[in-house]
């Protein structure tokens, strides 16, 4: 008997040094942009500088999953605020942080659409912390716990031609159990630019790099032939593991073996309770499931193209 | 090891007075969610799941207010083709490890 916890780790608690204060207006020249996730909409002001820095983090995703968005929340990036070269990021008129650094600023302000995008869309998808990518419309679900590859092998696969649907916030449609697209860049850590940077040459120099936890992560932007042209349903799912040195292999394994991976990452099923439960049964008993150990990154796309195929 | 030898002995210490009367029975509002062959018990408060293989379902479907303990690992033995000790170790077992986590009906 093994018991599953639900984990709910992966939302950040990004909001907490927010400070309620009196409603501010940005600057009359400052520009506005709104950035669609879904059905979440927030609408950004900020001089035009930063807006560019922001959609270079913030990518569109495709058309036809963003019809009917509205913008619920507010943010205003405010420069020179509290004093010379300062940011203050104000939501919804009252509530700020300052920041003493441009790129504590952005990714701060990444996160906290990117949360408040979940916390808006948790009652409409099941979510999962995991890579969803897609081949001739079958999806492939790629559970696993941080540090374990997803993105590097999300970014093999959209190069292969695969469909980009996120690399480690999955949505999925509970009634369809179909994927739909988180639009988000794919963070490419300091030790898989190299292997990614001939398949992305972008990597070399232009895409944006930051400092995270201790690393260097840069900001892949998928191209907008990558996303899909609509959902998928999840045919697959795989749970990747990359082992530096290993031969690359795809054993197949038993739904129930799957099935703690994909609770223990997952951030909404315990709110649906049994429904929840369900819903993720009835995903894995209409998948193939897969541990896939990657020792190189082309051989392990070639053996989910296969499958694919 | 030294978890489940400690589990083992403080479950032979618990069980012994009253093993051969009990018949557990699931708790009320616990749903048991197959998978293939398997199965899933989900506890409706903690929102706790539970995976059992092909045998511990088994042991789950014979949990039925009819069995004692004992007569579910004579079934088990017989269907497995184990010795009734064998299986009557993994009964207490996995039964111990189902009433600590609430999915059976306390004595």
């Amino acid at each position: 008997v093994t018991s599953y916890m639900i984990s709910n780790s992966l939302i950040c608690s990004t909001l907490a040094n927010w400070r309620v204060d009196d409603a501010v207006d940005a600057p009359a020249e400052y520009e506005t942009r709104d950035v669609r996730i879904l059905s979440f909409g927030a609408r950004i002001t900020a001089e035009a500088s930063l807006l560019r820095d922001l959609e270079r983090l913030l990518p569109p995703g495709p058309a036809w999953a963003t019809a009917g968005t509205h913008s619920s929340t507010w943010y205003q990036v405010l420069c020179d605020v509290p004093g010379p070269g300062h940011y203050m990021l104000v939501r919804d008129g009252e509530q700020r942080r300052w920041f003493a650094r441009r790129q504590d600023l952005l990714l701060t302000l990444v996160w906290a659409i990117h949360q408040a995008a979940a916390e808006h869309l948790r009652t409409q998808y099941l979510f999962f912390h995991a890579g969803a990518a897609a081949f001739h419309g079958r999806g492939f679900l790629f559970p696993a716990a941080s540090g374990s590859g997803k993105s590097t092998l999300v970014a093999g696969l959209v190069a292969a031609g695969f469909d980009y649907f996120t690399d480690d916030i999955v949505t999925i449609d509970p009634s369809a159990l179909t994927l739909v697209p988180f639009p988000k860049c794919i963070g490419i850590k300091q030790g898989s630019r190299r292997v990614l940077s001939s398949l992305f040459p972008q990597l070399r120099h232009d895409a944006p790099r930051f400092r995270v936890e201790g690393d260097v992560v840069s900001y892949l932007a998928p191209s907008p032939e990558a996303w899909p042209a609509g959902p998928a349903p999840v045919r697959y799912v795989v749970l990747p593991k990359y082992v530096r040195g290993a031969q690359t292999a795809l054993t197949p394994v038993r739904p129930s073996e799957v099935l703690p991976h994909l609770i223990e990452q997952s951030f909404s099923v315990r709110d649906r309770g049994l429904d929840g439960m369900n819903r993720v049964l009835e995903l894995v008993r209409g998948a193939q499931c897969y541990r896939l150990t990657v020792g190189d990154l082309r051989a392990a796309v070639d053996l989910l193209r296969h499958l694919a195929d | 090891v030294s978890l489940q030898s400690h589990l083992t002995v403080t479950m032979s210490d618990h069980m012994a007075p009253q093993a051969h009367e009990w018949r557990p029975t699931p708790r009320p509002g616990v749903s048991a969610l197959p998978l293939d062959e398997e199965l899933v018990l989900y506890h409706p408060e903690s929102r706790e799941s539970f995976a059992l293989n092909q045998t511990g379902a088994q042991v789950w479907s014979l949990c039925d207010g009819e069995h004692t303990i004992d007569s579910i690992a004579q079934e088990i033995s017989s269907r497995h083709a184990i010795s009734h000790e064998q299986a009557l170790s993994d009964v207490r077992d996995l039964i111990h490890d189902l009433q600590q986590s609430d999915l059976l009906d306390a004595r």
